[in-house]
């Protein structure tokens, strides 16, 4: 069932109905049947192959799933890719627990992304388009997860920021949007530059380490030096870092919510930026015996904190989720830090359904108020039910309340970093408990605002607000339609928040509860991951036997409560004191630390462009350039002074042919003596 | 008496009538000139014409032809040749700086420009 | 040595006392602006060049350059000089002088230097005494036939040829042109026919009743 085919099959799947949207629908002229289009910009044909693809892939991968359960992880044969002169890359399918798990929530979260599309992209002129797109990210992802060899993993890396790059960039009438993309690429781009080193210094170490079955073996072998690791590590680390916008590469995200919410949801909660968790976790054993865990730990814990605090003062709701999904990220980067390996994947794990209904969910209220700026929105609980009570059950479970998937998983990870007995484990649990609280806080301060008090004018009263200030209004208002949101974007949402409910609990129960074992999701993948844990003191550190840890879940709980409080009170009552004292703090957290002027005006414009970009260009210019100019001078001036020799004169011709024989007399006198 | 200081005086001849050719302006100082090297070159044939034998003549053996030893005059030969046509040269020259005189006006040879690139 | 003029003294006098004439004239025909002193220079040197020629025993050589070079070119070239030569600009050195000063100085020096280090043919190196005697002068005609004739010295004490030419070159130019150079001979003839005729037709330009 699991058959290397089967495998490939769940990228190929979706990478065809890429080919085929992308390439013939898209550029057929139109050919309509019925009430439906199905060749053209605006195919549904297109909507509907994404949507088969990409389910067809996620039962496949469920298939592969089960087999990985009851088999344990699945080893296939490598293929030769490049076979040159003494460089030989191979590449191939990995399937291990980690692998089988991410290939579940990719395709999982994906199909039913693909099919709120279908209602919430209607009618867009770029509907095939964006369909094309999200098949190739769903390929690009599924690729990534199962990738073999380091360079495949890059290849598929790559193809992932692209795809990024595309639907972020989406709407191409948009200037905005346009800029995101490309600050987004260039970011992620920043950080590949990290990573591809890293891989060519691996390469030059031992090109035989590409293979990262060969590379665990090398580890647990104890072959590969501690700064050898340490140094492929940070690079790996960068890529990372980059990839899942922790700090000091997280100004791209905010920013990628110029895209579609449903390519905001699925790329931006639940998988691309994932990928920078998935890729330390795929190098666990490499981070592990290298010296720079701790640095891992840092980032993770500060991003965890630093975006919480910038999500606090957030208009837009969007914006709210995506410092959420960068500070959850910090929570997932730490917990692999401190060696949290399966609480790690389980944050990962659950924070993918959650947020993906959280953004699913905010397209619904965009659908209906026209606009995500909550200054404009609000009472709409009543109009749209099932999106208010989805949104609220996937807070809930964001928030850290028990019994939701969110409170087991990022429990384990508070569990954990409260028994690590290193200094960097107990700032991190201070930084993940501030965290909690905050998440908690602003939050809620996004539900309470957008769905309770009374419906402020939505995109309508904005527009009015802007124009009236001189403004032009941006492109993402609509017209306000209150009610609730078509079939095929509700029931996606309503999966989502079920599975926010129940997935935590039943994947990773405190207690046995029959078909599913204690801990069944940790085991699975730290216990029987024996690739990657290959001792049983590193498997228990990694998490495989996670403790209920009573005294952290009181507090978690306390605090994520209190942060509930505290956001229905300032909904209540508008504390003017404390507004006021904290108004420099506000506008800190407003301006994002000023952290987009650090890095575009400060380092882009000045540093690089004025000084150095400008020294380039001088050294062009008088150097490289000046040898041409001066050559062409050269050759102008010998042409001008040969010419004089034909100045038509009889005389000078004859002094010329004179020196000419005088010249024949010497060299034959010479030669002859 | 010898070779080598009349070749040394042809020589002299010829390279103040190369000077002139090349350094004169009016047409027909270098015409003049140029009859100059013509007597320069002669001086020069005549000189090897008294001062050398004919190589028929040089370790000859067997019997010696009048033609052989006519052979010594070749220079003279030269000399009545190109004297000649040096004095028809001259004549068509100037021939030629009349009709450039009509056509130009002058007798620069600076004007004389038509191969001019 | 035969000749008056042949004897070692007299002769290399006279011919330092004509060269020095010849050059000195030469040097006033290329720096003299003024075209009729330069004229009359330039017959100075011929006569200086006539007399070069007397000295080498070239006589009949020496009384042609006198009849033509003095007496028909020189005058040739006056009349020219008289008809358009008195124009502006007329004698000064254009601006390539030093550069054709430089060029012609070298070539005499290396015109002295091939003279002074090349090895001319010895004259010693004749021993035949029938060809001695040919070049002397003193030779009977054994055999003739329409082209040539084969010479036997007259006596064998006669005296060594003069130097190692011939020495009477007068009464031999005539049978030398006539016999072993008939061809450039007659040629000549055309050629003179040809430039009198190319002159006239130069002269003459194009006039209104010309065909194209």
């Amino acid at each position: 069932m699991a058959s290397e085919l089967t495998i490939w099959l769940i990228i190929l799947l979706p990478a065809a109905a890429f080919v085929f949207n992308g390439i013939v629908l898209r550029w057929i002229p139109e050919v309509v049947v019925g009430p439906y289009r199905l060749t053209g910009k605006k195919s549904d044909l297109a909507g509907w192959l994404t949507v088969l693809a990409v389910g067809a892939s996620f039962v496949l991968s469920l298939l592969a799933l089960i087999k990985v359960v009851s088999d344990g992880a699945q080893q296939f044969e490598m293929h030769s890719w490049i076979a040159v002169a003494g460089v030989d890359i191979t590449f191939g399918i990995m399937l291990d627990q980690l692998t089988a798990i991410m290939l579940v929530v990719v395709s999982g979260v994906s199909f039913l992304v693909q099919v709120y599309g279908i209602g919430y992209m209607h009618g867009d002129d770029g509907y095939t388009r964006y369909f094309s797109y999200m098949a190739l990210f769903t390929a690009s992802m599924l690729g990534l997860v199962t990738a073999r060899n380091v360079i495949q993993l890059f290849v598929f890396w790559e193809l992932v920021g692209i795809s990024s790059y595309l639907l972020i960039g989406f709407w191409l009438n948009r200037p905005s949007a346009a800029a995101a993309a490309k600050k987004a690429f260039l970011m992620t781009r920043f950080g590949d530059f990290g990573f591809l080193l890293a891989i060519l210094y691996l390469y030059s170490v031992d090109p035989s380490w590409l293979d990262i079955e060969a590379m665990y073996g090398a580890i647990s072998g104890g072959m590969m030096g501690v700064s050898v690791a340490s140094w492929i590590a940070l690079g790996f680390l960068l890529g990372a870092i980059g990839k899942s916008a922790q700090f000091p590469f997280h100004s791209w995200l905010p920013d990628a919510m110029e895209g579609p919410t449903s390519v905001s949801a699925l790329i931006h909660s639940a998988t691309m930026v994932t990928a920078g968790v998935f890729l330390v976790a795929r190098f666990f054993p490499l981070f592990e015996h290298s010296d720079i865990m701790f640095l891992v730990t840092l980032i993770g814990a500060i991003t965890a904190v630093f975006a919480a605090t910038m999500a606090l003062v957030a208009d837009d709701i969007k914006r709210v989720l995506a410092y959420s999904t960068v500070s959850q990220l910090g929570y997932m980067m730490f917990a692999l830090g401190i060696g949290a390996y399966g609480a790690a994947v389980f944050h990962l794990f659950t924070h993918a359904f959650f947020k993906a209904c959280l953004f699913l969910a905010a397209g619904s209220v965009h659908h209906a108020g026209g606009t995500f700026n909550m200054n404009y929105l609000g009472g709409l609980k009543n109009h749209m039910k099932v999106t208010y009570w989805s949104m609220v059950i996937a807070s809930l479970s964001l928030a850290g309340i028990i019994p939701l998937s969110g409170f087991w998983s990022k429990d384990e990870i508070l569990a954990h970093a409260f028994h690590a007995e290193t200094s960097i484990g107990t700032f991190a649990l201070a930084m993940g408990l501030i965290a909690a609280f905050m998440t908690a806080f602003y939050t809620f301060r996004a539900v309470f605002k957008t769905f309770h008090g009374e419906f402020r004018g939505g995109g309508d009263k904005e527009r009015e607000d802007i124009e009236a200030a001189g403004g032009e209004a941006p492109e993402g208002l609509e017209h306000v339609h209150l009610g609730e949101s078509p079939k095929t974007m509700i029931v996606p949402i309503g999966i989502l928040a079920f599975l926010a409910i129940v997935i935590g609990f039943f994947a990773n129960p405190v207690i046995d509860l029959g078909v599913v074992h204690k801990h069944a999701f940790s085991t699975f993948v730290v216990e029987r991951n024996t690739g990657v844990f290959q001792d049983h003191d590193a498997q228990i550190k990694a998490g495989s036997e996670p403790e209920f840890d009573v005294i952290i879940a009181t507090v978690s709980t306390i605090l994520a409560v209190l942060g509930i409080y505290l956001a229905w009170i300032k909904r209540v009552a508008v504390l003017e004191g404390f507004i006021r004292i904290t108004q420099p703090i506000r506008t800190l957290l407003t301006r994002k630390y000023y952290f987009d002027e650090l890095y575009e005006d400060l380092i882009v414009s000045k540093l690089f462009y004025s000084y150095f970009a400008n020294l380039v260009d001088r050294l062009d210019t008088s150097g490289l350039d000046n040898v041409n100019v001066q050559l062409y001078r050269w050759t102008d001036r010998a042409g001008r002074a040969l010419a004089k020799v034909q100045d038509g004169q009889v005389q000078t011709y004859g002094i010329v042919s004179l020196v000419g024989l005088i010249l024949a007399i010497a060299i034959f006198v010479v030669v002859a003596q | 008496m010898t070779l080598e200081i009349v070749l040394v005086v042809a020589g002299a001849l010829f390279s103040i009538g190369l000077f002139g050719v090349l350094a004169r302006r009016n047409i027909i100082a270098v015409i003049m000139s140029l009859e100059l090297m013509f007597n320069g070159v002669l001086v020069a044939a005549i000189g090897f014409s008294r001062f050398t034998v004919p190589a028929a003549l040089v370790g000859a053996s067997g019997d010696i032809t009048e033609s052989a030893v006519r052979a010594s005059l070749t220079g003279h030969a030269f000399a009545v040749f190109v004297i000649s046509i040096a004095a028809a040269e001259t004549a068509l020259a100037l021939a030629l700086v009349f009709a450039f005189y009509r056509a130009k006006q002058s007798v620069e040879i600076t004007d004389a420009s038509g191969m001019k690139n | 040595m035969s000749g008056a003029f042949d004897s070692g003294i007299f002769a290399t006098i006279a011919f330092y006392v004509a060269s020095a004439l010849t050059i000195a004239s030469a040097i006033i025909v290329v720096t003299q602006r003024d075209l009729v002193r330069a004229v009359v220079a330039l017959a100075m040197s011929f006569v200086g060049v006539a007399a070069i020629y007397f000295i080498l025993n070239a006589e009949f050589i020496g009384v042609v350059q006198v009849l033509v070079y003095v007496g028909a070119i020189s005058i040739l070239i006056a009349f020219a000089v008289m008809f358009i030569g008195d124009l502006a600009n007329a004698g000064t050195l254009s601006q390539n002088r030093l550069v054709s000063a430089i060029a012609a100085v070298l070539l005499l020096a290396s015109v002295i230097f091939v003279a002074y280090n090349t090895d001319w043919t010895a004259i010693d190196d004749v021993t035949d005494p029938d060809a001695v005697a040919g070049l002397a002068g003193r030779y009977e005609v054994m055999s003739s036939d329409s082209d040539d004739a084969v010479i036997r010295a007259v006596d064998a004490g006669a005296e060594e040829a003069r130097g190692g030419a011939l020495v009477d070159g007068s009464s031999h130019i005539g049978p030398f042109l006539i016999r072993e150079l008939i061809l450039p001979f007659e040629t000549l003839g055309l050629l003179l026919i040809a430039a009198l005729i190319g002159a006239l037709i130069v002269i003459r330009g194009r006039r209104e009743d010309d065909a194209a």
